[in-house]
């Protein structure tokens, strides 16, 4: 069981994979923007973030550096769950090492399954 | 080049644009309908599938009011409008918008203050239009945290140039410039409207591409201290109307 | 305690204590300087920080203890709204800050100001490729970096030829006569191009780059990389 911060814009999407993260036993923090998120991390530090890169005002690009430029929070995975494929990130796999992102999903293509077997799989190398 | 083939050249580009914006934002209502339905399947819960309908719904929608913007695009000289009651537009686009308001927890009012003149329009256009621009405030509204169920509003009202009829709520960041931006991006961009919602925000171009055949336009506008998307109509001085 | 005001632009924020920041910021008068915003961290976790990445601001400081000053205010100049409305941009334009950051020590580095500014101005605008950026951008820290490749000459001193084909000599940082070079007149004119051209907006204007862009990038970043870590 792991306190996981969910960050997702659409509502109906997040409230599925809410269900979804919760039914495999974790409890979950559902947050839509980037701003909400950081207040989230700021009450309540997460053991693992979620994250869709297409948010509304400010992206998920800026919440990572945001986040990651605080002492507290280096070593928080990041899975990336995006609508940004990945063929067309302009970013090497050193650059995500860098952020600590540790698996990247393309949402059109990820089932809730393939989600909950990546959170329990970066959970399980964390301990 | 002539000036029809350079027009039609244009067209086919914006044409182009807009089916790329459109493509992204079926992503969504797709991945809806995938992820609650396998939810439905993990859950043992098979009352979550009621939702799947709607969704489909908005989608087709969303489809059919794109084709319909190039079909009227299409249209060789300038297309034939005739007289339509804007009320009863706006109540049959507030009738189709509700559910999915509903769904998305937020609250839509529609505000007719007195009577209006029937506007010169295409009926069905018209109505595409407000739908279109609606999905995408409710999208929008849907995203903002807010401690109460935020309200959108479907409104027209009188101007010295005529009758605007649009969609307008409390969103931070609407701006005339962010909406210019908006329109040179969509197609090119993931997220031309990034200030509004996070998807591609096709509704907003589609519904500027069909107020365009009309010989209209989305603007910033504002009603009773809220700011929107809208459009201004002629009202017309026939007697007949189209409901 | 006198008060400095100058424009700048925000390279990196980090966490310092219980409520503070470390910005470091480029500016065109003092270079690289550090600034201690205080009190921003916890008191409301703002996204933005107080100081918008991706923006040009006035910004008023006062030489505190050490290397690091103190920052009194900021006003917002510029901001570059339409970066972020694309991920690879977004990312892009993280990159650069890091590049810059890296590249710069404290107090110098005046000239990176106006170079991130005009990056950051490029990247603004859709239309302008990342790539095209990249390349001018390379090219741009050649020249200011002293390692600038010869575009005059070829590696035996002879002038440049229009109908010449030539390889790459990474030493010598020139063009060598080669029969079966991959370069050609119009690549080397690019990379003057770049090397000359004060923006990359200019360069932007310049046709019938689009060919030859993907080889000219590819020389300069492996030019580059020999003298910075990119």
């Amino acid at each position: 069981m792991a306190n996981v911060l969910l960050v997702e814009p659409d509502i109906l999407l997040g409230k599925t994979y809410m269900a979804a993260l919760e039914i495999a036993g974790h409890q979950v923090q559902w947050r839509r923007t980037a701003q909400t998120a950081i207040r989230s991390v700021d009450a309540k530090s997460p053991d693992l973030i979620i994250l869709e890169l297409q948010l509304a005002m400010h992206n998920g690009i800026e919440f990572l550096y945001e986040f990651r430029s605080y002492n507290d929070w280096q070593t928080v995975p990041v899975i990336v769950l995006s609508h940004v494929q990945p063929a067309l990130r302009a970013v090497s796999p050193m650059l995500w090492e860098q952020l600590h992102v540790v698996a990247y999903h393309y949402k059109p293509l990820t089932k809730l399954n393939d989600i909950i077997r990546s959170v329990d799989r970066v959970l399980a190398l964390a301990i | 080049m002539s000036a029809g083939a350079a027009r039609s050249r244009q067209q086919g580009g914006v044409n182009e644009r807009l089916l790329q914006a459109v493509a992204e934002q079926m992503k969504l209502p797709l991945l809806q309908i995938a992820r609650r339905a396998e939810l439905a399947h993990l859950s043992g819960d098979h009352s979550l599938i009621e939702g799947i309908e709607l969704t489909a719904d908005s989608a087709l929608r969303l489809l059919d009011n794109y084709l319909l913007s190039t079909k009227l695009a299409r249209v060789d000289g300038s297309l034939q409008l005739e007289p339509v009651s804007i009320a009863a537009v706006m109540n049959d686009t507030a009738h189709q918008l509700s559910r999915l308001a509903d769904q998305y927890e937020c609250e839509l009012e529609l505000h007719l203050s007195g009577r209006y003149a029937p506007v010169m329009a295409h009926r069905a256009g018209l109505e595409a239009a407000l739908a279109s621009l609606g999905y995408v405030f409710i999208e929008a509204q849907s995203t903002r945290p807010r401690k109460r169920r935020p309200t959108i509003k479907l409104a027209a009202h009188r101007s010295k140039n005529g009758i605007v009829a649009g969609m307008f709520a409390d969103i931070e960041g609407l701006s005339m410039d962010m909406y210019r931006r908006g329109r040179g991006l969509y197609g090119h961009a993931k997220q031309p409207l990034t200030q509004l919602v996070s998807t591609s925000g096709a509704g907003v171009f589609v519904a500027d591409s069909l107020l365009q055949s009309m010989a209209t336009r989305l603007r910033l506008a504002h009603h009773q201290k809220l700011s929107g998307l809208a459009a201004t109509f002629t009202p017309s001085n026939q007697l007949s109307l189209v409901r | 305690m006198k008060q400095i005001v100058t424009t700048g632009i925000v390279l990196t924020r980090t966490d310092f204590g219980e409520a503070d920041r470390i910005l470091s910021v480029i500016t065109p008068d003092h270079g690289k300087v550090r600034l201690m915003a205080k009190g921003v961290r916890r008191i409301k976790s703002k996204l933005a920080g107080g100081i918008e990445l991706f923006s040009i601001s006035q910004i008023t400081f006062i030489e505190g203890k050490g290397d690091i000053k103190i920052l009194v205010s900021t006003r917002l100049q510029k901001h570059f709204g339409n970066i972020v409305q694309n991920i690879d941009r977004t990312m892009f334009g993280y990159d650069i800050l890091k590049l810059i950051n890296n590249v710069t020590e404290d107090n110098t580095g005046k000239e990176y100001f106006e170079l991130l500014s005009q990056v950051l101005e490029s990247l603004d605008d859709a239309s302008v490729t990342i790539d095209l950026i990249t390349f001018w951008l390379y090219a741009q820290l050649l020249r200011i970096t002293g390692h600038s490749p010869n575009v005059r000459t070829d590696t035996r001193g002879q002038k440049l030829e229009t109908d010449g084909a030539y390889g790459f000599d990474f030493d010598a940082m020139a063009f060598a006569a080669q029969p079966q070079g991959k370069y050609n007149a119009q690549h080397i004119k690019l990379q003057r191009l770049a090397l000359g051209l004060e923006s990359p907006l200019q360069l932007h204007r310049v046709q019938g780059i689009d060919m030859i862009l993907p080889d000219s990038l590819q020389l300069a970043k492996t030019m580059l990389s020999q003298f910075v870590r990119l």
